[in-house]
């Protein structure tokens, strides 16, 4: 809708101009300043009418309350304030500010309790699980058993209004980082403080613990010569990447360029891998440390951080740097610190305690030669990984020819540079030059997404300017542009910066595109469209593809051009999840269509391989592009990608040459428990074990729960035992949908799918292993409700031309059917997920007619076309209650405009007459209203989530999922980037059978 | 906020046309909305009582205690701290929405089309970036807006924490949301659907 430069500035001072006047005079007005350009005077009068516009998303009066502000003020409460001196924390009093670390402020405080000083450090955890919470705790606690006259005391851990702080010891004096700065120490003194800092590792090793961040600024130069350890184990909880070592990268991102991998020189060669680190890690950098306070400069000076990670990876010590009179044995301590390989590492501080005791005793160690001969076999792999990183010398090593070297994959943390959160709501923000060489990266910066461009060479980000607001990129083929959507356009602009040019108006939902060598760009214009090609010498966009709806494709999205530029692939999006959308193959030339794969989305090609998402999971299959042919059996590549199941995006994009580029995501995080709500939003949790749980269904006695349990790809049906949260398997491999239970409780009915066709069939849930067939059909159908009689199934069946219908099969007393299904509603919009009440006598059910926004309605049984009640606000997901009350579920924002009413639960009470259902009162139960118990944060009601909700025969309480991680997940700052990653896919296929 | 003459320092320099001085503020005035909030939900439980327009004055007021600020400076600080409730609204936003994708996966029916009638999250997520947009066309309209939505500021405030006149603000702020409207609903023939 932005129009262009001159445009915009014209609109808007017409628009003035038009409001100034009275709405009588208006017309007269657009008539004589666009007498007959018709298209210029609608935009203006949609104008005047938005901007006169009525209560909706923009109030007219400013200001926000309501669940916008109540979701802010939860926010608020999970995120960690800023204090000042004289602030009180806790028992603690706060003196001032001692410093920031990559985790928080440390103040210096006292503690009137002990009469002592201390410091205390503010751990933010903005956005963190609570699980990190409890780790830290964990962790902290394991630390304060930490009790040694060099270690800085963890006095405890404390959560004070809701924040976790840690309380330490407060050592005065300087850092040796401060005390560097003056140059080198003199050897006694070097020798002295190495050590005491031994000693402070050794204790700590003793007790299972990990420094992981030990570098001058963490050793404190106390009084009389006491050194102090600060910071064990702290700066890096479990399980996070060596990127949380970084030193502080420049604050403001957007300005200048920043460095993404900030990378202190004292980590170690398998941090700076992302391999798992142990107590040999503190070894080398104790190494380190020990040799900086001998020559007075870092082992590795270097200016970026980029020329760090390659030099720890790959360059030769300056031994001669060392003073004359270092005495041998530190020498010979100092080499077997710095060995690269850890397994050729010194192995125990310990021993570096004993040499430093008795630095200049003599003694034969391991032959030296055949130590050196270890080390350089070990050192060439990551000699040449290095290279690859630094220098982006895949390509020339290929050239030199065979054979060729063989090189290690290596995975690289990119820390983005701070305030850049990774920009991938729907679409993937990453692209990657066909040569690896340059990543394109897209990121939010205070609320403005924008293009960065990360050169392997030099590991540095820049913002490319004029992206702002972009979205999906791509590359051109030469990889020397970057395509990409903003203000419903698509542009493009050279890496290197440069103008911005517009290729052509799409519109503000595009789902992705890909250039061809040809230089024609292949395109999905908008979410619900087939392909589209764009030859930028000519105007406008053609259609490639058109959407079958009969077979029920929604959509043709994320295009890729196959090398040669004949073909396309792309992923087909069906009625159902991404995770049951096709990759296929178009050609550009005949326009025949392939499938790939069935049950994947956003594929990609690379070196021989297709790539594609299912579930959250990387896969790969052999294929020939040649022959436009899969060769072989998909196999996981890849656990936990970042993937988007509303637009089947998945955050990755891999290079020709093997670079991977992703965002990782925890595969978890779709496990969920089974729990009560009461209508005061309290949880209580059945069972203790979170399974990947979905469609839970009360039986009629209310006693136990008919659930699937497992992935789209392999599930099966279960109960589980209301009070006792026991399991048994209805079903072994069927993968169904939709459990219903019979009303006797002694069946659970379900759809399925086998071999094309589906089919709706009885479980038994008394033991005996039987399926009761109910009825069979081309079309995709689930049950809804069983009469409460037993005798009329009720069920959804999607149909090609109208859509989903509800239809109804009459059922005898062996539980086979006893004729043809019948329709009871059908029409070109969605009826569905139908529900008889308790007496049987009524229908609820959705909904999308005539306005394509799902309401609940309630009709005779016997004529479900004769509404006699609905919502009007938008509604889903009708659920009797125990009484006759009618439940549904009310989505924010189910009605455009409808802001005032809340997501959540509501009740309908009725006056019940004869004929007819009249509504006493509709009360909301739980959810964003004001004053109504919200546990919403806590479950997976997921919007698209409807059949998770049920209501309990023994009162008003409601079967939900509860979120087994109970927290968001974590804003991506670090997407991950893995070199020669196809060295390891060739090991894995080679160790195939 | 550990230096308040941070604030004044940088209010200055964007007086003097140091435009990313403004930017540097918002973190600064961000803390203190975070902090004001809190204290708040801690004294009322449950949080309904205060609402963004409260709270906007309430961390102004706190911050326009800071030593050495004028009588200028004070709109200024207004107008930052209307920026920085956007963004706390919108970070707020973001992350409900990573929640509640991260769920119910199997369930999922359809695709995003439904979006539009979805959570409040996504209409500010999207409401945020078509602002972005306004503002590279005209900087004073989304700063009206800015003020006047996120900060919650009546007319005559905005004026104030702009510098302009009120007649100005009025106009601003209905064309700002015609255009913004426009831009959320799409093209009349290009709706989302």
């Amino acid at each position: 809708m932005w129009s262009e430069g001159d445009d915009f500035s014209r609109l808007d001072s017409l628009l003035e101009e038009a409001l100034e006047r009275p709405p009588s005079e208006r017309a007269a007005f657009l008539a004589a300043v666009c007498p007959d350009d018709t298209v210029l005077r609608k935009r203006l009068e949609r104008l005047i009418r938005l901007a006169e516009g009525g209560e909706d998303v923009l109030p007219p009066s400013g200001g926000l309350s309501g669940a916008v502000w109540e979701d802010l003020a939860r926010e608020i409460v999970e995120g960690s304030p800023g204090l000042r001196a004289g602030d009180r924390l806790g028992r603690y009093e706060l003196r001032g500010l001692l410093g920031r670390g990559g985790m928080g402020h440390v103040y210096r405080a006292f503690d009137p309790a002990l009469s002592r000083e201390v410091a205390v450090k503010a751990l933010s955890l903005h956005g963190e699980g609570s699980e990190l919470r409890r780790r830290l705790e964990r962790e902290a606690r394991l630390l304060a058993t930490l009790n040694h006259p060099n270690v800085a005391a963890i006095y405890g851990f404390e959560v004070i209004e809701g924040d976790p702080y840690l309380i330490l010891e407060l050592v005065e004096g300087p850092t040796l980082a401060e005390r560097l700065q003056r140059g080198a120490l003199p050897v006694e003194s070097a020798v002295a403080v190495g050590l005491q800092v031994a000693s402070a590792l050794e204790e700590a090793h003793r007790k299972g613990v990990v420094h992981r961040d030990l570098k001058p600024a963490n050793v404190k130069l106390g009084p009389e010569g006491r050194v102090k350890v600060l910071d064990f184990g702290i700066a890096k909880p479990v399980g996070r990447g060596p990127e949380e070592m970084a030193h502080e990268v420049p604050a403001d991102a957007t300005t200048g360029p920043g460095a993404i991998l900030g990378t202190a020189p004292y980590m170690s060669p398998e941090q700076i891998r992302g391999e798992p680190v142990d107590t040999r890690t503190d070894v080398w950098a104790f190494g380190c440390l020990l040799y900086e306070m001998l020559v007075g400069r870092p082992l590795f000076p270097a200016a970026s951080s980029a020329e760090v990670v390659a030099a720890v990876l790959r360059d030769e010590i300056d031994w001669s740097a060392l003073p004359a009179d270092t005495p041998t044995g530190v020498r010979r301590l100092l080499r077997r610190c710095l060995r690269r390989d850890p397994r050729d590492r010194l192995q125990d501080i310990g021993d570096a305690r004993v040499e430093l005791t008795d630095p200049d005793r003599e003694e034969q160690r391991r032959p030296q030669a055949a130590a050196r001969g270890v080390r350089t076999r070990a050192l060439l792999p990551w000699l040449v990984a290095a290279l690859t990183a630094a220098a982006a010398i895949a390509v020339p090593i290929a050239r030199r020819g065979s054979p060729a070297p063989s090189v290690s994959t290596a995975r690289l943390s990119l820390e983005l540079p701070a305030g850049l959160v990774l920009a991938d709501d729907f679409a993937n923000p990453f692209a990657v030059t066909a040569d690896g060489s340059h990543l394109v990266i897209l990121a939010t910066h205070q609320g403005t997404p924008r293009l960065y461009l990360r050169d392997m060479k030099t590991l540095e980000a820049t913002p490319i300017a004029g992206t702002e607001g972009a979205w999906q990129p791509f590359l051109s083929p030469d990889g020397r542009e970057v395509a990409f959507f903003a203000d419903r356009k698509l542009k493009h602009v050279p890496l290197s910066g440069g103008p911005v040019t517009t290729l052509a108006e799409i519109g503000g939902n595009p789902r992705g595109g890909d250039w061809a060598a040809d230089g024609t760009i292949v395109l999905s214009p908008s979410l619900r469209s087939g392909l589209a090609r764009l030859d930028p010498r000519r105007a406008g966009v053609q259609p490639l593809t058109q959407l079958d709806v009969t077979r029920g494709e929604g959509s043709h999205r994320w295009p890729q051009v196959l090398p040669g530029g004949r073909w396309v692939l792309f992923t087909t999006g069906l009625e159902t999840t991404f995770d049951e959308a096709r990759i296929e193959a178009l050609s550009l030339h005949t326009g025949e269509r392939r499938v790939l794969v069935e049950g994947g989305s956003y594929g990609r090609y690379a070196q021989g391989r297709l790539f594609f998402v299912r579930e959250g999971r990387l896969f790969a299959v052999p294929f020939d592009p040649v022959n436009i042919a899969v060769r072989g059996t998909p196999e996981v590549v890849l656990e936990g990608v970042r993937y988007d199941p509303r637009s089947g995006s998945a955050s990755y994009a891999v290079s020709e040459t093997g670079t991977l580029l992703y965002g990782a995501a925890t595969p978890t995080s779709r496990e969920h428990y089974l729990a009560w709500v009461d209508e005061a939003g309290r949880l209580t949790r059945i069972g203790d074990s979170a399974r990947q749980f979905s469609e839970p269904r009360l039986s009629p006695d209310g006693r136990r729960v008919a659930a699937v349990i497992g992935t789209t790809a392999a599930s099966d049906a279960w109960v589980v035992d209301a009070d006792s949260a026991t399991l048994s398997r209805l079903s072994s491999g069927l993968s169904p949908h939709r459990p219903a239970w019979t009303p006797d409780g002694r069946g659970v009915t379900v759809g399925a799918e086998q071999g094309g066709r589906w089919r709706l069939l009885t479980l038994s849930t008394t033991g005996s292993a039987a399926e009761t067939p109910i009825l069979e059909s081309p079309n995709r159908v689930y049950p809804n409700s069983w009469s409460p009689d037993g005798r009329f199934l009720v069920f959804q069946e999607l149909n090609a031309s109208t859509g989903w219908d509800v239809r109804v099969v009459e059922v005898g007393p062996d539980g086979r059917p006893a004729g043809e299904p019948r329709t009871l509603l059908a029409t070109r919009f969605d009826e569905r997920n139908a529900a008889f009440s308790r007496d049987g006598r009524f229908l609820a059910y959705e909904s999308n007619e005539p306005d394509n926004v799902f309401e609940v309605y309630v009709a005779p049984f016997v004529d479900p076309g004769a509404r006699l009640w609905g919502t009007v606000t938008g509604a889903r997901w009708a659920r009797w209650g125990p009484g006759g009350q009618l439940y549904y579920w009310r989505p924010t924002q189910a009605r455009p405009g409808e802001s005032k009413v809340a997501e959540g639960l509501h009740r309908v009470d009725w006056r019940h007459e004869p004929s007819r259902l009249s509504v006493a009162h509709v009360t909301p139960v739980w959810g964003t209203g004001p004053r109504l118990p919200d546990p919403l944060d806590r479950l997976v009601v997921a919007v698209y989530a409807s059949y998770d909700v049920d209501v309990s025969a023994r009162g008003p309480r409601f079967l939900v999922l509860e979120s087994s991680t109970g927290e968001s997940e974590v804003p991506l700052h670090r997407p991950v980037v893995v070199l020669n990653w196809f060295e390891e896919l060739r090991t894995r296929e080679s160790r195939r059978p | 906020m550990d230096d308040p003459g941070e604030i004044t320092r940088l209010l200055h320099a964007h007086e003097a046309g140091d435009r990313s001085a403004f930017d540097r503020l918002v973190p600064l005035v961000y803390d203190e909305l975070r902090r004001l909030a809190r204290r708040h939900l801690r004294r009322v439980p449950g949080g309904h009582t205060l609402n963004t327009t409260g709270l906007v004055h309430e961390a102004y007021l706190k911050l326009a205690r800071s030593p050495g600020l004028r009588l200028n400076d004070r709109g200024h600080l207004m107008a930052v701290t209307a920026c920085a409730m956007r963004q706390v609204l919108v970070s707020r936003a973001r992350a409900r929405l990573r929640a509640k994708r991260g769920a119910g996966e199997r369930t999922l029916e359809l695709d995003e089309t439904r979006l539009k009638h979805e959570p409040n999250a996504e209409r500010l997520l999207d409401l945020d970036r078509a602002l972005d947009g306004l503002r590279q066309r005209d900087e004073r309209l989304a700063r009206i807006f800015e003020c006047r939505y996120f900060g919650g500021l009546g007319e005559e405030e905005a004026a104030e924490a702009l510098g302009l006149s009120v007649r100005t603000v009025q106009r601003g702020w209905m064309r700002a949301r015609a255009w913004l409207r426009a831009e959320l609903e799409g093209p009349e023939d290009d709706r989302v659907e």
